[in-house]
Formats: structure tokens, sequence, C-alpha cells
């Protein structure tokens, strides 16, 4: 019985004037993307466990929501979106011209613990920008993502920039295992300097390689941590992965990013496996949480055909804006219902208020007619209540005249007016 | 000099407080009540303390209401939350420890038969064991006095704090297995690091002298 009144732990709904609020956002979010010259994409919700896990490491897979088609093949709903667009493009774009730029709105899910600011749904949005593999795709990936947050009304947007690729490189000429791997990479992501300096005693690493992963942690700020890193290394490899990174911040002074707003962050090794170069978060100071992060994944459209195809993007987690806009007291528009109530005083103009509502609806005014059998004091209540700006009075005799009565429900003032006049009224224009 | 405004979540009370309390005092940092219970201010202008339970600090500092916090490591892994851990502040140590009644015919958590009930405070560590141990248990979820479930038929075992063996003892209970090692962190919010660095690192660097680094 209880279990019919509720949603499952980590979902909710989303009431009229909430939906509205987000559909501002997730507008928004559509009009800047298309500007940017990016095309929609939609993926199925659930798909096999293998595609959504592909690359993204144990701790999404852990948290995916899996269950059984009736064949008993292993099904998934999808945590994120790269891997289902990775796959997409590694078996249905591969010849389409490149680059190719897609954007999506969608809902996610991960069987998480429910937090503020974390539920088990949640929406995405985000791009994904295939097919270069220069800096100047990740430069515009950043800067698309800060544009975007900025167009729906965030202020003080800001970015920080690693390269995971520092990381792989050191890691790699270790041979360790990948508990140490994990150990090593969560440490530093937790700048829990302890740990880390536990896990590389026990590691085989050469004295140089723990010098520079103790120092990652700290390595944040403007390009002088990149000067103090090629100071630590001379491995060629590592000159490139430093080179590649500050051309990607080069490019990006040719946006237009506010001074100050991107920082360079050596620590930003995010948790998903698939990344190889590139990555970034975006936050404002205001939200403890970061609104959402994205990089480069160079080696996951080739798990899904024979062919490497580079690609960088990112997601921005349209809840968590929710909370950053209402933290930064953004003012969204109050949410109005209709702009007209159409109600007919008598049993016989019922059909006309009928005609003219759609008349109304046909010039763009969103229009409701009184379907309650209401007579004209309970009609103007409800129309005040619901705050309809304007209710338009049908009665027989001004009907004769080809008329109605206007009541600017604000203004407390009725005007009469004719009926095909009545939509450059409501808009307001001069008749 | 803390520039920018602080906040930091203490316990409000248990084993953690003290030793939290002391080490701000060592560090330079008096705390003054208020009228508020729940908030204090301190020597410090721009650092202001919120006690809350030691085990939603992590939850307070994750979502930012605090900027940061001191809370056992063991809390913090529980909550499953993204934080930053700054400092390892060596006090509250001990150990997340799996036990069976002294008279069990369990010698290792190898041994432990499917579908035992294990009651704990730290269903998620403990769920998270099992199953990297391959093991299908029942794990149940209490708010304290976990020692005395196995007696009342409650659990077949149970995953506990301990710090020094005494408790188990008591309750007749025998340790099997060692889950986490635990002991009070500084924690940090990952946004707030980011855009009070300066402040936070100058007063993580006093409270790193106190600890002495290592």
């Amino acid at each position: 019985m209880f279990i019919r009144l509720q949603t499952p732990r980590g979902t909710r709904d989303y009431l009229p004037e909430e939906a509205a609020t987000r559909r501002i956002v997730e507008d928004s979010f559509r009009r800047t993307f298309d500007l940017w010259g990016y095309r929609e994409i939609r993926t199925p919700t659930f798909e096999f466990f293998d595609v959504l896990a592909t690359g993204t490491g144990a701790e999404l897979e852990d948290s995916m929501f899996k269950f059984q088609d009736k064949s008993g093949r292993l099904i998934a709903l999808r945590a994120e979106m790269t891997a289902s667009t990775a796959r997409v493009v590694g078996t249905q774009l591969l010849n389409s011209l490149k680059p190719i730029r897609l954007w999506y709105i969608a809902n996610m899910f991960r069987y998480d613990e429910p937090q503020a600011g974390r539920q088990r749904e949640f929406w995405q949005a985000g791009i994904e920008l295939v097919g270069s593999s220069l800096p100047e795709a990740d430069a515009e990936a950043i800067a698309l993502m800060i544009q975007a947050l900025k167009d729906i009304g965030l202020k003080d947007v800001r970015i920080d920039v690693g390269q995971v690729g520092i990381f792989k490189e050191l890691i790699k000429q270790g041979g360790l295992k990948p508990e140490t791997v994990d150990q090593i990479r969560t440490s530093i992501d937790k700048k829990d300097r302890q740990t880390l300096e536990k896990a590389l005693e026990a590691s085989n690493l050469d004295e140089d390689t723990k010098k520079i992963l103790r120092l990652l942690p700290e390595l944040r700020g403007g390009t002088e941590v990149l000067n103090r890193l090629s100071e630590l290394t001379r491995s060629p490899e590592m000159g490139q992965i430093v080179e590649n990174l500050k051309k990607t911040l080069e490019c990006l002074k040719s946006y237009a990013v506010p001074e100050g707003a991107v920082t360079i962050d050596l620590g930003i090794i995010r948790g998903i496996d698939y990344y190889t170069g590139v990555v970034f978060e975006a936050y404002v100071p205001e939200l403890g949480m970061a609104l959402g992060g994205g990089g480069r994944y160079d080696g996951l459209i080739r798990e899904f055909s024979s062919s490497d195809v580079p690609a960088t993007g990112f997601a921005i987690g349209v809840d968590r804006c929710m909370l950053a806009l209402e933290k930064q007291a953004y003012p969204f528009p109050t949410v109005t219902r209709s702009t007209a109530l159409i109600l007919p005083v008598t049993e016989k103009m019922r059909g006309e208020a009928n005609r003219i509502a759609n008349l109304l609806r046909q010039s763009g005014i969103s229009t409701e007619t009184d379907i309650s059998g209401w007579n004209l004091s309970r009609g103007l209540s409800y129309g005040s209540r619901a705050n309809i700006p304007y209710v338009v009075v049908l009665g027989e005799e001004e009907y004769e005249r080809g008329t109605a009565v206007v009541r600017d429900m604000k203004a407390g003032k009725q005007t009469e007016v004719k009926i095909d006049e009545l939509p450059a009224f409501l808009r307001g224009e001069k008749t | 000099m803390i520039q920018d405004k602080l906040s930091m979540a203490l316990p409000n009370k248990g084993r953690l407080q003290e030793p939290a309390i002391d080490l701000l005092k060592k560090a330079g940092i008096r705390i003054v009540r208020t009228e508020r219970q729940y908030l204090a201010e301190t020597s410090e202008p721009n650092l202001e303390i919120i006690f809350v339970r030691a085990s939603d600090i992590p939850v307070y500092v994750y979502f930012g209401a605090a900027d940061l916090g001191i809370t056992g490591h063991d809390l913090v892994t529980e909550r499953m939350v993204e934080v930053y851990e700054l400092l390892d502040l060596k006090f509250g140590r001990c150990e997340l420890t799996m036990a069976v009644p002294t008279g069990s015919r369990i010698y290792s958590v190898q041994d432990l038969p499917n579908d035992v009930r294990v009651a704990t405070e730290f269903p998620n560590l403990a769920s998270a064991y099992f199953e990297k141990l391959g093991k299908k248990v029942e794990v149940i979820a209490v708010r304290g006095s976990t020692e005395i479930t196995p007696t009342v038929g409650l659990a077949d075992a149970i995953v506990d704090l301990t710090s020094t063996g005494k408790t188990l003892e008591a309750n007749d209970l025998r340790p099997i297995g060692m889950l986490l090692v635990s002991s009070a962190r500084l924690i940090c919010n990952k946004i707030a690091l980011r855009t009070k660095e300066a402040s936070i690192s100058a007063l993580v660097g006093r409270m790193k002298s106190v600890i002495g680094d290592g």
C-alpha cells in the first residue's frame, strides 16, 4: 500500500512550476549547442551492459542499474552518454564527414547513495566533438562548456584543466598492479598525501616518477605549474603532453573566456577510465560540487570499430546547474499559466468561447476556456487565483455587437474589444 | 592569514570531539561558543565552527555546507562522498573489524558460509567488502550496540570499530578479519579548496605543524 504513494529512492517528480524553470535552462543549452554547430543525438535509455561498460571503469560499472532481458542478456540503464555516442560513431558514422559535432540532453541512471545534488535519475546536457586530435578541438569543448553555463545565467563560471596523459605516462613505466594504480589514482584525486605516500613506497616506481606523482596534487595554478613539471622530467613523451596542454590553453585565449576563469590543475584525474588527454571540470564558487566535466577520449571509438577516431566532449549536470542558479539567486521569470481565460456568461455562448479561444491560440496566445460551468464571479475568482492576466467575458449582448469585454486582472480595468481585434489587444498592441 | 570566510564542521559529541578541539587549540584556534548550540565562533575572525554528528560531517563537506571538517576516515568512506582528505590527524585510530562469537567454528572470512547475517553500523563498507570476497551475506544495518547482536540472535557476526579489542572480548567475540584502518582526517570540500585555496592552505599549514608531517 505504502509503496503506491512513493517513487523509488533517488527519483523525483517535477511539478509544472519546477518543470518550467528546468525547461528554460534546457532550452538555453539547446540554443547554445545549436549556435556552435552541434546537432542532437538520441540513443536508447537502456543498452547491452557490455556497450555501456566500455571504457567506463569499475566504479561506474558498479553503479549501473542492470537487469536481464527475457533471453537472459545483461542490459543496463545508461549512466552516462559517451559510451553510447562512441558506439554510434564506431558503428554508423565512421565514414561520415568529420568533424562530427553532437549534443544531447538526456536522463542518466546511477545506483548511488542519494545525496543532495546526487539523485539516482539525473539529467545531463553535453556534447561530443569527434574527429580531431588537435588542441583546437579541446579548446572548443572547454570554451563551449563555459559559454553554455554562462548562457543559462550562471555568473563567475570557472574551469580547471588537467591532462590525464601525465598520470597515465608516469604509471606506464612501473608495471604496477591495477590495485596499486587505483590506490595511487584515488589518493591523488582525494589529495590524500599520506595514503599516496604509502602506495608509492610499496610500488617499484623509480624515484623521479614518485617525485612527480607526489607533486601532482599540488600542481595547480597558471602556466608556472607546467614549467615546474617540465623541470622534473626529461622524457620526450611527457614533453609532448605538456606541450599539448599549453597549446590548448593558448587556443582558449582567443575565445571570450574571462581572465582568471581557467586554472591548470594537474591533480584532476577523472574517475572514468576512457580519458586520454586534456580533462576539465567546471564549477562556480557558490556550489560545493562540480557542475560537470569532460575531456579527450581518443581510444574509445576504436572499441566499437577498427579505426582510431579521436574525440573529446563534456557533460553538464542539469540538476546541479539548477542548484547553482538557486544559490546565485538567479531571477527566474515567474511562470504564468495561460494569458487568457474565455468565460462565457450564458450557455448559448459556450460554443463561441471555443471558437474565440482557437482564434487566440492561432495567434500564439495561450488560452483556456471555462469547462466548469462557472458564473461570472466564480470565473473571475479562478482567473485571479491562477494568475491569468486577462479574462475575456463573453456576454450575449456584446457578442451581437461583435465585441467582448476584456478584464485586465492586474489593473482591474474592463475594456470592450472587437472580437477580431482580441489577439492584437491581448498582445498589448494598439488597436 | 585566513582571508576568506571558512566554516569547519566538528563532531558535536563522541570520541573525536575532544582531540579535534584540542588540536585546533594547539594550532592557535580557540573556540568561542555562542548562544546557538550548533554554531561557534573562533579566535580567527573568519573561521566559523559547525557542530554536527561525526557521521554526517562528510555530507556537510561534500555539499559545501561546511568548507572543512574533522571526522573519521571510516565515516568518510562509509558515506561514499567525494571530498579531499587533506590531513591524517593521527588521533582516533581504530580498525573496522569483522568478528564472530568466540565459540564459532568460523576462523577466517573465507570460512563464512553463504547467507550469514552480519550486523554493522557500516553497511556500505561491509557490503563492498563481502562483494569483493565473493560472499553472499545479509548485511543488517544497526545504529549502535552492534556487539550485542550475536548474543541476542539478531546476527551471526558483526563488523564494528575496535581500538583495543576489549569490547569484543567483553562480549565474547573473536576478530576474524579487518576491513579498514581508520583515524581522524581533515576533510575539505572540492570546490572550496579551489576558490579559497590560500586561506585553506594557511590553516592546513598550522594544523600540520601541530601533528608533524609524515
